[in-house]
């Protein structure tokens, strides 16, 4: 406690460490909001930069990036239906109707408390349930990693709507999508056709860049060929952003959105290699759950409001194994551990012991981070919306495609990640058109490679036997929420189409 | 286009996709196949389901409209987009990315020059600046840019 | 006001950009060098290479070495990219042991003789590890085990040197072994701390905390003689498996390059790696600081490759 306590008056009292904390939100903001930079590459070109500098900055410097770059992520999300990272996919389900009906502003706002919400709280937990957590996050092996995988997917069930099949259709096309590249068990190249590039599958971040930002380029190409000018498209007058803040109502209404889906960041978070994907769709789907009432993807404020409490909530947790384990829980925390090393100093728990104030000072800078993310974002926000709608649309897209190319180039330093942008643009462009949703595509391609290995590895240890998936609690647990989310929807709609039979029935 | 017309078209799509990625999974050994193999059959039996169910209920309602002009106008964005990325190798980062800031805003229909060339100059400068200069991300080596 | 603003900054990106070039022609290194990472950033050779590119410019002429990483391909991207690159000495391989096992496991258009190997820096023994609550508490125990039942082994990767090891174990003592493959050591640690699985292959540098803080238990190390910093981790060839094997690291350049700038190159990674800098950040992030020059590690990755090519039918070509 007394070691939090002077990490504390580290970073408040002295106003370098405070300057670079601000100084790596307000970065972190910036190439969040870029569609194609993210926290990831940022933090990767950062690093050397950290050499020279006090462990003390340096960490301040990172730990603000990362910690505000998927909330940057929310803003081209809401504004152009673009999201700046990956983990704001789902955002644009519900912030862009909201920008179409002019109400950017209270979107953004939803966004940031949601945002900061979800980001304390797992700051909260990495200073006082990491070793509680990480304890929880050894627990899951192969067997527990396939049972997430198919709970992840079986939220597809449940977003689907009243597209089962067209969904299931999608779901299958990103695990086999999944499994292009080396075979995880072994090694066998599956799908590359001799091209080297795809040996390690599809790069995920052009793929996501193609399916969003290039997409969204040809929708506003053919919208501006477009003879009747439909309100998407016609210059779309948006309202200066006046009140962003949500109001006591609204934030009444929001918290039980806002504690499932931190919780579920949270959980998630400290899973290592789970990821944020995996959880911004568990908590949307949550959210679908908890709120029936709603029409989701029409600008419903708990649709904002779920997945960035959820992203953000796995910032810092995805912190708590690095920091109590030494183990990386994610891509952007395994460079904190390049980071650290750089430093000289490898995490786990002697850090605790080896230099206790620079294990602190990340901890706490979590929570500070999140504390000023808040009032910086809604200026950065309110400035990016002021210029961004002033630009004329073919300005803005031209703009958008370089930001595209160049982000899917600079990801892997490699043309092809281009060409698959590209290939997934015109993919996204066609799957819009044929009303095919996104969603499940993505969460297969994530956690396909996932089932994958998980199922295999589990039959190395199990000898062969599937037996393995239900004696272990944890992943028979999981496996029978799966069942559950995924058979709801469907009971449910099954029970919809008997009434409305019944009632055609009792009509006619 | 009416829905049930894309939806056999989707479906015939989707069956070319499940044979090809069948034969070619077929023939990976033993556990690499396992994966591929039962998801090329479950796809394919899912486009037979959609090829069966569009048949049978013949929505008429329109699924999406596309006029020609608009065909073409994305036509030529993704040849825009595919040229740029076949230059990039070629010409460098900065002179191909200029062309393609102004090709873009050709293809939309921005019809003032010297604002265009400006606007494009600028942009392209600030993204560069942005990803190569201040964060150090390496881009195609360009004619314009230090070594 | 913004677009005299942004006007203003494209004409000073261009100047910065147009002034920035031309080099003048003279003694070796006359510009900035490039080391090619072949993975993603973060990893071991990644920040390995990032240390070495922070002591270089004293040792380079004042001449900097920046690091690109060129990621994919399982470090077949990287590395074709090397081989191919205009043999000057500015490009240089950030050359590990996949650069070996790289063209016997996959179609390459290059093998480890493409290149010249410049200095090897690092050296990571390999590492037989157990969980703590592992009931073997000796390679002897461990090998009784293995001979009996099928005992499973986490590997950071299909085809990574730790595989590799592991599979030159299963030769030598007749023995298989279930595989778990994982993406990265990073969901290896997890499974064996987890006690998900009875063994594990690693790099030496990346358990030392581990083991000391008895999380994990060293069965063996494929090293000559005992590490006097881990006295009591015993080698493979105390119970009479001659055993040497690791993760090495090293530079390389293209095959044709000079042999004076090959030799200028020699000279300033010696002074590099020598540097005393660079060391203390080596020592303290755990990564194992063993030196060889150009002719010295070429005739290594030589033997190398010769022990893989025994094994080559156990990995075979696809």
């Amino acid at each position: 406690m007394e070691h939090i306590l002077t990490a504390f008056g580290d970073i408040l009292f002295h106003p370098t460490v405070l300057l670079f904390l601000v100084f790596g939100v307000v970065v972190g903001l910036i190439v969040g909001a870029l569609p194609g930079l993210n926290d990831t590459i940022t933090l990767a070109v950062l690093i050397p930069i950290t050499f020279a500098m006090d462990p003390k900055y340096a960490f301040m410097l990172l730990v603000g990036v990362y910690t505000s770059a998927c909330y940057g992520g929310s803003i081209p999300a809401i504004l152009l239906k673009i999201p700046g990272t990956a983990s704001s996919v789902v955002t644009t389900l519900d912030g862009y109707p909201m920008t179409q009906r002019g109400e950017s502003g209270k979107a953004i706002g939803i966004s940031t408390t949601s945002s900061v919400f979800g980001g304390l709280s797992s700051s909260l937990v990495l200073m006082f349930l990491a070793p509680i957590l990480a304890s929880y996050a050894l627990k899951f092996g192969p067997p527990e990693y396939f049972a997430l995988a198919i709970l992840g997917l079986s939220t597809v069930a449940g977003m689907s709507g009243d597209n089962v099949l067209k969904s299931l259709i999608v779901c299958v096309i990103g695990l086999i999508i999944s499994t292009v590249g080396m075979s995880p068990q072994t090694g066998y190249p599956r799908y590359t056709f001799g091209n080297d590039y795809l040996l390690e599958g599809l790069p995920f971040v052009p793929m996501l860049i193609g399916l969003f930002g290039v997409t969204s380029v040809f929708e506003v190409a053919e919208g501006l060929k477009s003879r009747v000018k439909d309100g998407t498209f016609a210059k779309m007058t948006v309202p200066r952003i006046g009140k962003v803040l949500p109001d006591l109502a609204m934030v009444k209404r929001l918290l039980p959105t806002w504690i499932t889906s931190s919780a579920i960041g949270n959980l998630i978070g400290v899973i290592p290699g789970a990821g944020m994907i995996m959880a911004i769709y568990m908590a949307y789907d949550q959210a679908i759950r908890a709120n029936k009432d709603k029409k989701f993807g029409t600008g419903v404020p708990e649709g904002i409001a779920a997945p960035e409490a959820a992203n953000n909530a796995v910032v810092a947790s995805s912190m708590v194994p690095l920091m109590s384990l030494g183990v990386p829980g994610n891509s952007t925390s395994a460079l904190f551990l390049g980071a650290l090393m750089i430093q000289g100093l490898r995490p786990g728990p002697s850090l605790f012991q080896d230099a206790p104030e620079v294990a602190y000072i990340i901890i706490v800078g979590f929570f500070v981070a999140n504390l000023i993310m808040g009032p910086v974002g809604i200026l950065i926000a309110k400035f990016l919306s002021g210029i961004i709608f002033r630009i004329p649309r073919e300005t803005l897209t031209a703009a958008i495609a370089l930001l595209c190319v160049t982000g899917a180039f600079a990801v892997g330093n490699s043309i092809f990640n281009v060409w698959i942008m590209l290939i997934f643009g015109i993919l996204g462009y066609v799957f819009n058109k044929l009303k095919l949703p996104h969603s499940p595509l993505i969460l297969a391609v994530i956690l396909g490679s996932m089932m994958e290995r998980g199922l295999y590895q589990s039959m190395v240890l199990s000898k062969g036997s599937l037996m393995i998936f239900l004696t272990r609690p944890i992943s028979l647990v999981m496996l029978a929420a799966s069942v559950f989310f995924a058979g709801a929807p469907l009971f449910s709609m099954a029970r919809n189409r008997l009434k409305k039979r019944a009632k055609r029935g009792a009509i006619s | 286009m009416k829905t049930w017309k894309v939806d056999i078209i989707l479906a015939a799509a989707l069956i070319v996709i499940s044979v090809v990625s069948f034969s070619d999974s077929r023939n990976y050994p033993d556990i690499a196949s396992h994966f591929p193999v039962r998801l090329s059959i479950v796809l394919g039996i899912l486009a037979l389901v959609l090829l069966v169910k569009s048949l049978i209920k013949r929505r008429e309602e329109a699924m999406f409209t596309l006029t020609g002009e608009q065909f073409r106008v994305i036509v030529v964005v993704v040849a825009a987009v595919a040229l740029y990325t076949t230059l990039l190798g070629h010409l460098g980062y900065l002179s191909s990315s200029f062309l393609l800031m102004i090709g873009m805003m050709t293809i939309l229909g921005f019809r003032k020059k010297t604002v265009m060339v400006v606007t494009a100059l600028c942009t392209v400068a600030v993204v560069y600046a942005a990803f190569n200069l201040i964060l150090g991300v390496p881009l195609p080596q360009d004619f314009f840019m230090a070594k | 006001m913004l677009k005299r603003f942004g006007t203003a900054l494209c004409v000073a990106v261009i100047i910065v950009a147009l002034t920035g070039g031309g080099a003048l022609a003279g003694t070796f290194p006359d510009k900035n060098l490039k080391i090619i990472v072949p993975f993603a950033p973060g990893g071991g050779v990644d920040v390995t290479c990032r240390m070495i590119a922070e002591v270089a410019p004293k040792h380079l002429n004042g001449k900097k070495i920046v690091v690109e990483n060129m990621p994919g391909g399982g470090a077949v991207i990287g590395q074709t990219y090397v081989a191919k690159a205009k043999p000057d000495g500015y490009t240089i391989l950030a050359y590990t042991s996949s650069v070996v096992s790289n063209p016997m496991t996959k179609k390459t258009s290059f093998t480890h003789t493409s290149y010249q190997p410049i200095a090897m820096y690092c050296f990571d023994p390999e590492i037989l590890i157990v969980p703590a609550k592992s009931p073997y508490d000796s390679l002897k125990a461990f090998i009784e085990a293995a001979q009996k039942k099928e005992v499973s082994v986490a590997t950071p990767g299909y085809s990574t040197s730790h595989h590799i090891a592991s599979l030159i174990l299963e030769d030598r003592l007749g023995v298989k072994f279930g595989y778990i493959h994982n993406q990265s050591a990073a969901m290896q640690v997890q499974q064996l701390l987890g006690g998900h699985v009875e063994a594990g292959m690693m790099a030496m540098g990346e358990t030392t905390q581990y083991v000391k803080d008895g999380s994990l238990k060293a069965l063996g190390l494929m090293i000559d003689v005992r590490n006097p910093d881990f006295s009591a981790i015993p080698t493979f060839k105390e119970e009479g498996i001659d055993l040497v094997w690791g993760a090495f690291r090293g530079l390389a350049v293209p095959k044709d390059t000079p042999a004076d700038t090959v030799k200028a190159l020699d000279e300033a990674f010696k002074n590099i790696v020598a540097d005393p800098d660079f060391n203390d950040r080596m020592q303290k992030a755990g990564f194992p600081v063993v030196y060889r020059n150009a002719s010295d590690f070429t005739a290594y990755v030589g033997v190398v490759a010769e022990k893989l090519g025994k094994i080559l039918p156990t990995l075979k070509k696809q």
